[in-house]
Protein backbone atom coordinates (compact mmCIF):
# COMPACT_ATOMS: atom_id res chain seq x y z
CA UNK A 1 0.00 0.00 0.00
CA UNK A 2 3.15 2.31 0.25
CA UNK A 3 3.12 1.82 -3.76
CA UNK A 4 -0.01 4.99 -2.85
CA UNK A 5 0.73 8.19 -2.23
CA UNK A 6 -1.45 10.98 -0.66
CA UNK A 7 -0.69 14.89 -1.92
CA UNK A 8 -3.80 16.06 -0.16
CA UNK A 9 -2.33 15.22 2.99
CA UNK A 10 1.89 16.15 2.56
CA UNK A 11 1.01 19.81 2.11
CA UNK A 12 0.63 20.77 6.18
CA UNK A 13 -0.96 23.95 5.44
CA UNK A 14 -3.72 22.74 3.78
CA UNK A 15 -3.96 19.93 6.85
CA UNK A 16 -6.93 21.84 8.91
CA UNK A 17 -8.68 22.14 5.59
CA UNK A 18 -9.16 18.12 5.17
CA UNK A 19 -11.96 16.40 7.43
CA UNK A 20 -10.95 13.18 9.50
CA UNK A 21 -12.77 11.57 6.48
CA UNK A 22 -10.49 12.48 4.13
CA UNK A 23 -6.94 11.58 6.08
CA UNK A 24 -5.60 8.11 5.39
CA UNK A 25 -2.24 6.12 6.73
CA UNK A 26 -1.11 3.71 4.13
CA UNK A 27 1.28 2.18 6.82
CA UNK A 28 -1.21 0.76 8.96
CA UNK A 29 -3.32 -1.51 7.61
CA UNK A 30 -6.43 -2.55 8.61
CA UNK A 31 -8.24 -5.97 8.04
CA UNK A 32 -11.42 -6.40 5.38
CA UNK A 33 -12.87 -10.18 6.21
CA UNK A 34 -13.06 -11.40 2.40
CA UNK A 35 -13.87 -14.99 0.92
CA UNK A 36 -11.62 -17.26 -0.27
CA UNK A 37 -12.08 -19.27 -3.79
CA UNK A 38 -11.52 -23.18 -4.47
CA UNK A 39 -12.10 -24.11 -7.62
CA UNK A 40 -12.07 -27.42 -9.27
CA UNK A 41 -10.86 -28.66 -12.46
CA UNK A 42 -14.07 -28.20 -14.87
CA UNK A 43 -15.52 -25.90 -13.45
CA UNK A 44 -16.15 -23.13 -15.70
CA UNK A 45 -19.18 -21.42 -13.46
CA UNK A 46 -16.59 -19.62 -11.71
CA UNK A 47 -15.29 -17.86 -14.99
CA UNK A 48 -15.66 -14.21 -14.49
CA UNK A 49 -15.26 -11.82 -18.01
CA UNK A 50 -12.99 -8.78 -17.55
CA UNK A 51 -13.91 -6.53 -14.75
CA UNK A 52 -12.67 -3.54 -13.04
CA UNK A 53 -14.52 -3.44 -9.13
CA UNK A 54 -14.70 -0.74 -7.11
CA UNK A 55 -17.64 0.87 -8.21
CA UNK A 56 -19.68 1.25 -11.95
CA UNK A 57 -20.98 4.24 -13.08
CA UNK A 58 -20.52 5.61 -9.66
CA UNK A 59 -16.73 6.60 -11.18
CA UNK A 60 -19.08 9.37 -13.22
CA UNK A 61 -22.13 10.18 -11.69
CA UNK A 62 -20.74 10.41 -7.80
CA UNK A 63 -18.85 14.23 -7.69
CA UNK A 64 -15.34 12.91 -5.91
CA UNK A 65 -14.89 9.28 -8.40
CA UNK A 66 -15.32 11.95 -11.12
CA UNK A 67 -12.61 14.25 -9.14
CA UNK A 68 -10.22 11.44 -9.12
CA UNK A 69 -9.99 11.10 -12.92
CA UNK A 70 -9.72 15.62 -13.10
CA UNK A 71 -6.62 14.52 -15.43
CA UNK A 72 -8.57 12.92 -17.84
CA UNK A 73 -12.04 14.44 -17.80
CA UNK A 74 -11.01 18.19 -17.05
CA UNK A 75 -9.05 20.62 -19.31
CA UNK A 76 -5.90 22.38 -18.07
CA UNK A 77 -5.02 25.68 -17.81
CA UNK A 78 -4.02 25.59 -21.73
CA UNK A 79 -7.45 24.26 -22.72
CA UNK A 80 -5.79 20.56 -23.59
CA UNK A 81 -6.48 17.30 -21.75
CA UNK A 82 -2.91 16.41 -20.40
CA UNK A 83 -3.99 12.77 -18.94
CA UNK A 84 -0.62 11.60 -19.18
CA UNK A 85 -0.47 13.53 -15.68
CA UNK A 86 -2.90 11.01 -14.42
CA UNK A 87 -1.27 8.92 -11.91
CA UNK A 88 -3.09 5.56 -11.07
CA UNK A 89 -1.17 5.65 -7.75
CA UNK A 90 -2.53 9.17 -6.99
CA UNK A 91 -5.21 9.11 -4.11
CA UNK A 92 -6.50 12.28 -5.73
CA UNK A 93 -4.82 16.15 -5.37
CA UNK A 94 -7.69 16.50 -2.66
CA UNK A 95 -7.79 13.04 -1.62
CA UNK A 96 -11.10 12.33 -3.69
CA UNK A 97 -10.57 7.94 -3.54
CA UNK A 98 -11.32 8.36 0.65
CA UNK A 99 -14.55 10.22 -0.71
CA UNK A 100 -15.71 8.15 -3.38
CA UNK A 101 -18.99 6.64 -2.94
CA UNK A 102 -18.59 3.61 -5.16
CA UNK A 103 -21.71 1.58 -4.45
CA UNK A 104 -24.67 4.20 -5.03
CA UNK A 105 -26.62 1.72 -6.08
CA UNK A 106 -26.77 -0.80 -2.96
CA UNK A 107 -24.89 -3.62 -5.11
CA UNK A 108 -24.63 -7.04 -3.68
CA UNK A 109 -21.17 -7.63 -4.61
CA UNK A 110 -20.27 -4.08 -3.65
CA UNK A 111 -17.28 -3.25 -1.17
CA UNK A 112 -18.08 -0.29 0.80
CA UNK A 113 -14.62 0.00 2.33
CA UNK A 114 -11.51 1.61 -0.23
CA UNK A 115 -9.46 -1.07 -0.92
CA UNK A 116 -5.95 0.21 -2.92
CA UNK A 117 -4.77 -2.97 -3.82
CA UNK A 118 -6.44 -6.27 -4.50
CA UNK A 119 -4.47 -9.09 -4.15
CA UNK A 120 -4.61 -13.19 -2.66
CA UNK A 121 -2.49 -15.95 -1.27
CA UNK A 122 -2.63 -19.03 -2.99
CA UNK A 123 -3.00 -22.58 -1.45
CA UNK A 124 -2.43 -24.34 -5.00
CA UNK A 125 0.16 -24.78 -7.43
CA UNK A 126 -1.69 -22.62 -10.76
CA UNK A 127 -0.59 -21.30 -14.24
CA UNK A 128 -2.48 -20.84 -17.45
CA UNK A 129 -5.29 -23.09 -18.30
CA UNK A 130 -5.91 -24.09 -14.36
CA UNK A 131 -8.40 -21.57 -13.44
CA UNK A 132 -6.13 -18.62 -12.97
CA UNK A 133 -6.20 -14.90 -12.72
CA UNK A 134 -5.91 -12.73 -15.86
CA UNK A 135 -4.97 -8.99 -15.96
CA UNK A 136 -4.75 -6.13 -19.01
CA UNK A 137 -1.27 -5.37 -17.82
CA UNK A 138 -1.03 -1.63 -18.22
CA UNK A 139 -2.83 1.18 -15.60
CA UNK A 140 -2.76 4.63 -17.38
CA UNK A 141 -3.80 4.42 -20.71
CA UNK A 142 -6.32 2.11 -20.21
CA UNK A 143 -7.73 3.97 -17.56
CA UNK A 144 -7.95 7.21 -19.47
CA UNK A 145 -9.70 5.03 -22.18
CA UNK A 146 -11.97 3.57 -20.25
CA UNK A 147 -12.90 7.10 -18.67
CA UNK A 148 -13.63 8.65 -21.72
CA UNK A 149 -15.36 5.75 -23.40
CA UNK A 150 -18.62 6.79 -22.83
CA UNK A 151 -18.14 10.06 -24.72
CA UNK A 152 -17.61 8.57 -27.38
CA UNK A 153 -19.76 6.18 -30.25
CA UNK A 154 -18.32 4.61 -33.65
CA UNK A 155 -19.62 5.59 -36.93
CA UNK A 156 -19.72 2.10 -38.63
CA UNK A 157 -19.74 -1.29 -37.45
CA UNK A 158 -17.68 -3.60 -37.03
CA UNK A 159 -18.98 -5.82 -39.66
CA UNK A 160 -19.54 -2.77 -41.98
CA UNK A 161 -16.16 -1.97 -42.17
CA UNK A 162 -14.26 -3.38 -45.64
CA UNK A 163 -10.83 -2.59 -43.97
CA UNK A 164 -11.73 -5.28 -41.05
CA UNK A 165 -10.92 -4.43 -37.07
CA UNK A 166 -8.11 -1.81 -38.15
CA UNK A 167 -10.83 0.31 -39.88
CA UNK A 168 -13.42 -0.42 -37.14
CA UNK A 169 -11.02 1.27 -34.50
CA UNK A 170 -9.01 3.44 -36.36
CA UNK A 171 -9.99 6.95 -34.64
CA UNK A 172 -11.70 8.42 -37.75
CA UNK A 173 -14.70 6.24 -37.46
CA UNK A 174 -15.20 7.40 -33.56
CA UNK A 175 -17.01 10.37 -32.62
CA UNK A 176 -17.75 12.41 -29.61
CA UNK A 177 -21.34 12.00 -28.26
CA UNK A 178 -23.30 13.18 -25.59
CA UNK A 179 -26.55 12.14 -26.69
CA UNK A 180 -26.47 8.50 -25.70
CA UNK A 181 -27.36 7.91 -21.74
CA UNK A 182 -24.59 4.50 -22.21
CA UNK A 183 -22.01 4.08 -20.12
CA UNK A 184 -20.45 1.21 -21.68
CA UNK A 185 -20.47 -1.93 -19.54
CA UNK A 186 -22.04 -0.25 -16.38
CA UNK A 187 -25.67 -0.92 -15.05
CA UNK A 188 -26.51 0.12 -11.81
CA UNK A 189 -25.44 -1.47 -8.52
CA UNK A 190 -22.60 -3.49 -10.17
CA UNK A 191 -19.16 -3.41 -11.18
CA UNK A 192 -18.15 -2.63 -14.71
CA UNK A 193 -17.73 -4.99 -16.79
CA UNK A 194 -15.61 -4.81 -20.04
CA UNK A 195 -15.73 -6.96 -23.37
CA UNK A 196 -14.69 -6.50 -27.49
CA UNK A 197 -17.94 -4.46 -27.63
CA UNK A 198 -17.60 -1.84 -24.72
CA UNK A 199 -14.06 -1.47 -25.25
CA UNK A 200 -12.99 -2.31 -28.50
CA UNK A 201 -9.89 -0.30 -28.65
CA UNK A 202 -8.81 -2.76 -25.60
CA UNK A 203 -8.44 -5.83 -27.50
CA UNK A 204 -9.41 -7.39 -24.00
CA UNK A 205 -9.92 -11.03 -26.11
CA UNK A 206 -6.28 -10.86 -26.78
CA UNK A 207 -4.90 -8.48 -23.81
CA UNK A 208 -6.15 -10.40 -20.85
CA UNK A 209 -3.00 -11.73 -19.68
CA UNK A 210 -2.46 -15.17 -17.75
CA UNK A 211 -0.39 -13.70 -14.57
CA UNK A 212 2.38 -16.38 -14.43
CA UNK A 213 2.47 -19.83 -12.24
CA UNK A 214 2.13 -19.15 -8.52
CA UNK A 215 2.89 -21.92 -5.96
CA UNK A 216 1.23 -22.09 -2.77
CA UNK A 217 2.64 -19.36 -0.35
CA UNK A 218 2.52 -17.00 -3.30
CA UNK A 219 0.58 -13.53 -3.57
CA UNK A 220 -0.58 -11.77 -6.33
CA UNK A 221 -1.84 -7.81 -6.14
CA UNK A 222 -3.54 -5.39 -8.56
CA UNK A 223 -4.14 -1.95 -8.33
CA UNK A 224 -7.89 -1.63 -8.08
CA UNK A 225 -8.09 -0.33 -11.60
CA UNK A 226 -7.13 -3.35 -12.95
CA UNK A 227 -9.11 -4.62 -15.68
CA UNK A 228 -9.27 -8.52 -14.19
CA UNK A 229 -10.80 -12.00 -14.73
CA UNK A 230 -10.71 -15.11 -13.78
CA UNK A 231 -9.86 -17.89 -16.44
CA UNK A 232 -12.69 -19.72 -18.05
CA UNK A 233 -11.07 -23.18 -18.56
CA UNK A 234 -10.00 -25.26 -15.53
CA UNK A 235 -8.27 -27.70 -17.84
CA UNK A 236 -5.85 -28.97 -14.73
CA UNK A 237 -5.40 -32.34 -14.13
CA UNK A 238 -8.55 -34.07 -11.65
CA UNK A 239 -6.83 -33.85 -8.24
CA UNK A 240 -5.25 -30.19 -8.88
CA UNK A 241 -7.43 -27.52 -7.75
CA UNK A 242 -6.94 -23.30 -8.21
CA UNK A 243 -7.69 -21.86 -4.50
CA UNK A 244 -6.77 -18.49 -3.36
CA UNK A 245 -7.30 -16.59 -0.28
CA UNK A 246 -8.44 -13.08 -0.61
CA UNK A 247 -5.97 -11.05 1.35
CA UNK A 248 -7.82 -8.80 3.37
CA UNK A 249 -5.94 -5.98 4.18
CA UNK A 250 -7.15 -2.08 3.68
CA UNK A 251 -5.49 1.07 4.51
CA UNK A 252 -6.76 2.96 7.59
CA UNK A 253 -8.78 5.88 6.62
CA UNK A 254 -11.56 7.00 9.17
CA UNK A 255 -14.64 5.87 6.88
CA UNK A 256 -12.74 2.20 7.03
CA UNK A 257 -12.17 1.92 10.47
CA UNK A 258 -15.71 2.94 11.00
CA UNK A 259 -16.50 0.06 8.90
CA UNK A 260 -13.78 -2.30 10.59
CA UNK A 261 -15.11 -1.76 14.05
CA UNK A 262 -18.66 -2.90 12.65
CA UNK A 263 -16.78 -5.84 11.40
CA UNK A 264 -15.72 -6.71 14.48
CA UNK A 265 -18.31 -6.82 16.40
CA UNK A 266 -20.20 -9.03 13.76
CA UNK A 267 -16.79 -11.10 13.95
CA UNK A 268 -17.55 -11.83 17.99
CA UNK A 269 -21.25 -12.55 16.53
CA UNK A 270 -20.38 -14.77 13.59
CA UNK A 271 -22.67 -13.14 11.07
CA UNK A 272 -20.81 -11.65 7.71
CA UNK A 273 -19.92 -7.81 7.33
CA UNK A 274 -22.67 -5.93 5.77
CA UNK A 275 -20.80 -5.53 2.92
CA UNK A 276 -21.33 -8.80 1.84
CA UNK A 277 -25.13 -11.04 1.01
CA UNK A 278 -26.79 -11.66 4.57
CA UNK A 279 -27.86 -14.18 5.69
CA UNK A 280 -26.77 -16.31 9.05
CA UNK A 281 -23.35 -16.72 7.91
CA UNK A 282 -21.27 -18.72 9.95
CA UNK A 283 -23.15 -18.23 13.50
CA UNK A 284 -23.55 -21.95 13.67
CA UNK A 285 -20.26 -23.23 12.50
CA UNK A 286 -17.96 -25.22 14.54
CA UNK A 287 -14.64 -24.07 14.71
CA UNK A 288 -15.32 -20.52 14.12
CA UNK A 289 -12.51 -18.12 14.87
CA UNK A 290 -12.95 -15.99 17.88
CA UNK A 291 -10.74 -13.39 20.02
CA UNK A 292 -8.36 -16.47 20.91
CA UNK A 293 -7.38 -16.54 17.00
CA UNK A 294 -5.85 -12.86 16.73
CA UNK A 295 -2.95 -13.55 18.37
CA UNK A 296 -0.91 -10.33 18.22
CA UNK A 297 -1.32 -6.25 18.95
CA UNK A 298 -0.64 -5.86 15.27
CA UNK A 299 -3.62 -8.51 14.62
CA UNK A 300 -5.44 -6.78 17.13
CA UNK A 301 -4.99 -3.27 15.86
CA UNK A 302 -5.99 -4.55 12.69
CA UNK A 303 -9.85 -5.63 13.85
CA UNK A 304 -9.97 -2.42 16.07
CA UNK A 305 -9.62 -3.66 19.31
CA UNK A 306 -6.56 -2.22 20.29
CA UNK A 307 -4.83 1.41 19.85
CA UNK A 308 -3.00 2.22 16.80
CA UNK A 309 0.67 3.52 17.86
CA UNK A 310 2.25 7.00 17.34
CA UNK A 311 5.82 6.79 15.97
CA UNK A 312 8.46 9.40 15.60
CA UNK A 313 8.12 9.32 12.01
CA UNK A 314 4.31 9.46 12.24
CA UNK A 315 2.94 12.15 9.64
CA UNK A 316 1.10 14.94 11.13
CA UNK A 317 -2.03 13.54 8.92
CA UNK A 318 -1.73 10.37 9.84
CA UNK A 319 -1.33 11.28 13.58
CA UNK A 320 -4.46 13.37 13.54
CA UNK A 321 -6.42 9.99 12.05
CA UNK A 322 -4.85 7.83 14.37
CA UNK A 323 -5.88 9.49 17.19
CA UNK A 324 -9.64 10.21 16.23
CA UNK A 325 -9.90 6.50 15.72
CA UNK A 326 -7.96 5.84 18.73
CA UNK A 327 -10.82 7.19 20.96
CA UNK A 328 -13.22 4.97 19.41
CA UNK A 329 -11.62 1.91 20.75
CA UNK B 1 -24.08 2.54 10.79
CA UNK B 2 -21.39 2.41 13.16
CA UNK B 3 -20.65 1.11 16.23
CA UNK B 4 -19.54 3.49 19.53
CA UNK B 5 -19.38 1.19 22.10
CA UNK B 6 -21.02 3.34 24.14
CA UNK B 7 -17.89 5.61 24.08
CA UNK B 8 -19.39 9.73 22.93
CA UNK B 9 -17.74 10.67 19.71
CA UNK B 10 -16.23 14.28 19.01
CA UNK B 11 -13.47 15.42 16.85
CA UNK B 12 -11.78 18.70 17.70
CA UNK B 13 -12.32 19.70 14.14
CA UNK B 14 -15.18 18.46 12.76
CA UNK B 15 -17.79 18.03 15.61
CA UNK B 16 -20.36 20.92 15.06
CA UNK B 17 -19.33 21.97 11.82
CA UNK B 18 -19.30 20.49 8.20
CA UNK B 19 -16.69 20.95 5.96
CA UNK B 20 -16.42 22.44 2.71
CA UNK B 21 -13.71 19.97 0.90
CA UNK B 22 -11.43 21.57 -2.04
CA UNK B 23 -13.47 19.24 -4.13
CA UNK B 24 -16.89 21.21 -3.44
CA UNK B 25 -18.14 18.17 -1.11
CA UNK B 26 -19.85 18.87 1.99
CA UNK B 27 -18.03 16.25 4.54
CA UNK B 28 -19.60 16.01 8.03
CA UNK B 29 -18.29 13.55 10.79
CA UNK B 30 -19.61 10.63 10.12
CA UNK B 31 -20.78 10.32 6.16
CA UNK B 32 -24.05 9.02 5.71
CA UNK B 33 -23.45 6.24 3.33
CA UNK B 34 -26.41 4.42 2.17
CA UNK B 35 -26.70 0.81 4.58
CA UNK B 36 -29.07 -0.91 2.33
CA UNK B 37 -29.25 -4.37 3.26
CA UNK B 38 -28.07 -6.76 1.28
CA UNK B 39 -29.81 -9.76 0.31
CA UNK B 40 -28.32 -13.28 0.59
CA UNK B 41 -27.13 -13.85 -2.53
CA UNK B 42 -24.21 -15.32 -4.82
CA UNK B 43 -21.74 -14.27 -7.40
CA UNK B 44 -24.26 -14.02 -10.40
CA UNK B 45 -26.02 -11.37 -8.70
CA UNK B 46 -22.67 -9.33 -8.34
CA UNK B 47 -22.62 -9.51 -12.51
CA UNK B 48 -24.85 -8.41 -15.27
CA UNK B 49 -23.65 -11.41 -17.70
CA UNK B 50 -23.81 -13.87 -15.15
CA UNK B 51 -27.52 -12.90 -14.36
CA UNK B 52 -29.03 -12.92 -17.28
CA UNK B 53 -28.81 -9.35 -17.93
CA UNK B 54 -26.80 -7.81 -20.75
CA UNK B 55 -24.12 -5.40 -21.25
CA UNK B 56 -26.14 -3.28 -23.52
CA UNK B 57 -29.02 -2.56 -21.63
CA UNK B 58 -29.13 0.94 -21.58
CA UNK B 59 -29.26 3.38 -18.22
CA UNK B 60 -31.96 6.22 -17.07
CA UNK B 61 -32.14 9.11 -19.48
CA UNK B 62 -30.62 11.13 -16.52
CA UNK B 63 -27.36 9.96 -17.72
CA UNK B 64 -27.61 11.26 -20.81
CA UNK B 65 -27.70 14.99 -18.79
CA UNK B 66 -24.69 13.77 -16.69
CA UNK B 67 -22.59 13.48 -19.68
CA UNK B 68 -23.88 16.83 -20.94
CA UNK B 69 -23.04 18.29 -17.43
CA UNK B 70 -19.61 16.94 -17.67
CA UNK B 71 -18.43 18.39 -20.75
CA UNK B 72 -21.00 21.68 -21.44
CA UNK B 73 -18.57 23.75 -24.45
CA UNK B 74 -17.45 23.10 -27.97
CA UNK B 75 -13.83 23.81 -26.43
CA UNK B 76 -14.17 20.90 -23.87
CA UNK B 77 -15.23 18.61 -26.28
CA UNK B 78 -12.30 19.57 -29.09
CA UNK B 79 -9.96 19.04 -26.31
CA UNK B 80 -10.97 15.34 -25.53
CA UNK B 81 -11.50 14.15 -29.26
CA UNK B 82 -7.72 15.32 -29.25
CA UNK B 83 -7.41 13.34 -26.04
CA UNK B 84 -9.07 10.43 -27.46
CA UNK B 85 -7.36 10.37 -30.55
CA UNK B 86 -3.75 10.59 -28.65
CA UNK B 87 -4.88 7.50 -26.31
CA UNK B 88 -5.86 5.62 -28.82
CA UNK B 89 -2.79 5.64 -30.18
CA UNK B 90 -0.94 5.09 -26.94
CA UNK B 91 -3.90 1.84 -26.94
CA UNK B 92 -2.07 0.35 -30.11
CA UNK B 93 1.24 0.06 -28.89
CA UNK B 94 0.32 -0.85 -25.26
CA UNK B 95 -1.76 -3.50 -26.78
CA UNK B 96 0.76 -4.86 -29.61
CA UNK B 97 3.62 -4.93 -26.72
CA UNK B 98 0.87 -7.34 -24.29
CA UNK B 99 0.16 -9.77 -27.47
CA UNK B 100 3.86 -9.88 -27.91
CA UNK B 101 5.64 -10.23 -24.75
CA UNK B 102 2.66 -11.75 -22.67
CA UNK B 103 3.04 -12.70 -19.07
CA UNK B 104 6.32 -12.06 -19.06
CA UNK B 105 5.70 -8.57 -18.97
CA UNK B 106 4.12 -8.96 -15.11
CA UNK B 107 6.78 -7.84 -12.40
CA UNK B 108 8.01 -10.82 -9.86
CA UNK B 109 9.11 -10.26 -6.24
CA UNK B 110 10.98 -12.67 -4.30
CA UNK B 111 9.11 -12.11 -0.38
CA UNK B 112 12.00 -10.92 1.56
CA UNK B 113 11.03 -12.31 4.93
CA UNK B 114 8.79 -11.28 7.42
CA UNK B 115 11.36 -8.42 9.19
CA UNK B 116 11.80 -6.55 6.39
CA UNK B 117 8.63 -6.51 4.87
CA UNK B 118 7.16 -5.33 8.13
CA UNK B 119 9.28 -2.82 9.00
CA UNK B 120 9.97 -1.53 5.62
CA UNK B 121 7.96 -0.36 2.88
CA UNK B 122 7.87 -2.04 -0.64
CA UNK B 123 10.31 0.62 -1.71
CA UNK B 124 12.61 -0.30 0.39
CA UNK B 125 13.06 -3.50 -0.78
CA UNK B 126 12.24 -3.53 -4.38
CA UNK B 127 14.65 -1.84 -7.25
CA UNK B 128 13.23 1.53 -8.65
CA UNK B 129 12.99 -0.39 -12.06
CA UNK B 130 10.87 -3.40 -10.80
CA UNK B 131 8.92 -0.85 -9.20
CA UNK B 132 8.52 1.36 -12.17
CA UNK B 133 6.93 -2.04 -13.87
CA UNK B 134 4.63 -2.12 -10.80
CA UNK B 135 3.52 0.88 -11.15
CA UNK B 136 2.93 0.63 -14.80
CA UNK B 137 1.61 -2.73 -15.10
CA UNK B 138 -0.62 -2.69 -12.15
CA UNK B 139 0.16 -6.40 -11.28
CA UNK B 140 2.22 -8.03 -9.76
CA UNK B 141 3.10 -11.33 -7.69
CA UNK B 142 5.36 -11.51 -4.77
CA UNK B 143 6.96 -15.28 -4.46
CA UNK B 144 7.22 -17.24 -0.76
CA UNK B 145 5.24 -14.93 1.25
CA UNK B 146 4.53 -18.28 3.60
CA UNK B 147 6.24 -21.73 3.15
CA UNK B 148 4.53 -23.88 0.76
CA UNK B 149 4.13 -26.39 3.23
CA UNK B 150 2.07 -23.96 5.47
CA UNK B 151 -0.10 -22.55 2.55
CA UNK B 152 -1.29 -26.20 2.03
CA UNK B 153 -2.27 -26.75 5.73
CA UNK B 154 -4.49 -23.58 5.40
CA UNK B 155 -6.01 -25.27 2.60
CA UNK B 156 -6.60 -28.59 4.23
CA UNK B 157 -8.07 -27.19 7.63
CA UNK B 158 -10.23 -25.34 5.11
CA UNK B 159 -11.18 -28.07 3.33
CA UNK B 160 -11.65 -29.88 6.79
CA UNK B 161 -13.76 -26.90 7.69
CA UNK B 162 -16.16 -27.11 5.33
CA UNK B 163 -16.44 -30.63 5.62
CA UNK B 164 -17.44 -30.06 9.42
CA UNK B 165 -20.01 -28.32 8.23
CA UNK B 166 -21.94 -29.40 5.57
CA UNK B 167 -24.87 -26.46 5.65
CA UNK B 168 -22.27 -23.90 4.26
CA UNK B 169 -22.97 -22.98 0.63
CA UNK B 170 -19.55 -23.21 -1.42
CA UNK B 171 -16.41 -22.05 -0.75
CA UNK B 172 -17.18 -18.70 -0.99
CA UNK B 173 -19.27 -17.75 2.04
CA UNK B 174 -16.43 -18.62 4.76
CA UNK B 175 -15.73 -15.31 6.86
CA UNK B 176 -13.89 -16.35 9.88
CA UNK B 177 -12.08 -19.44 9.48
CA UNK B 178 -8.87 -19.43 12.03
CA UNK B 179 -6.56 -19.62 9.26
CA UNK B 180 -8.29 -16.29 7.48
CA UNK B 181 -7.80 -14.52 10.85
CA UNK B 182 -3.82 -15.44 11.32
CA UNK B 183 -3.11 -14.07 7.61
CA UNK B 184 -4.66 -10.52 9.46
CA UNK B 185 -0.69 -9.76 9.86
CA UNK B 186 0.62 -10.64 6.20
CA UNK B 187 0.07 -6.95 4.16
Amino acid sequence: MSLFHAPAQSNKEDLDLLSDYQLVSLSNPLSYCDRLRIRRPGDSTFALGPHIDGGGVERWEDDAFRGVWSNILKMDSKGEIDWKQYDSWSLGPNSERLEAETDMYGGAGACSVFRPLQGWLSMSSTGANEGTLQVLPFLQSATAYIILRPFFRHIRELKDCRGGQNEYLAAQNWLFDTDDPHFQGCTLGRNIELDATTHPHLRLEETMTNIPRVEPGDCAFWHCDVVHAVEKQHCGKAEQDSSVIYIPAIPLTKYNFDYVLAQTSYFLGGTPPYDFPGGDGEKHHIGRGGMQDIFDARGQRAMGLADFKLQASTSKAERRLIEACNILI
Amino acid sequence: MTIRHGKAYSSPTTATQSLQSKSGLIVSPLRAKKRIHKEEGTIASVFATLSGGSLSDALPDRFRDLKKNIVQTELHAKALQKAWVQILAQLERETAEVIEEGESLIPQVQYPGDKIAINQSLDQWIDNETLGNIKKRGTFIVKGVIPEQTALKYKQDIQEYILANPRTKGALYIYFHPSLINLIDRD
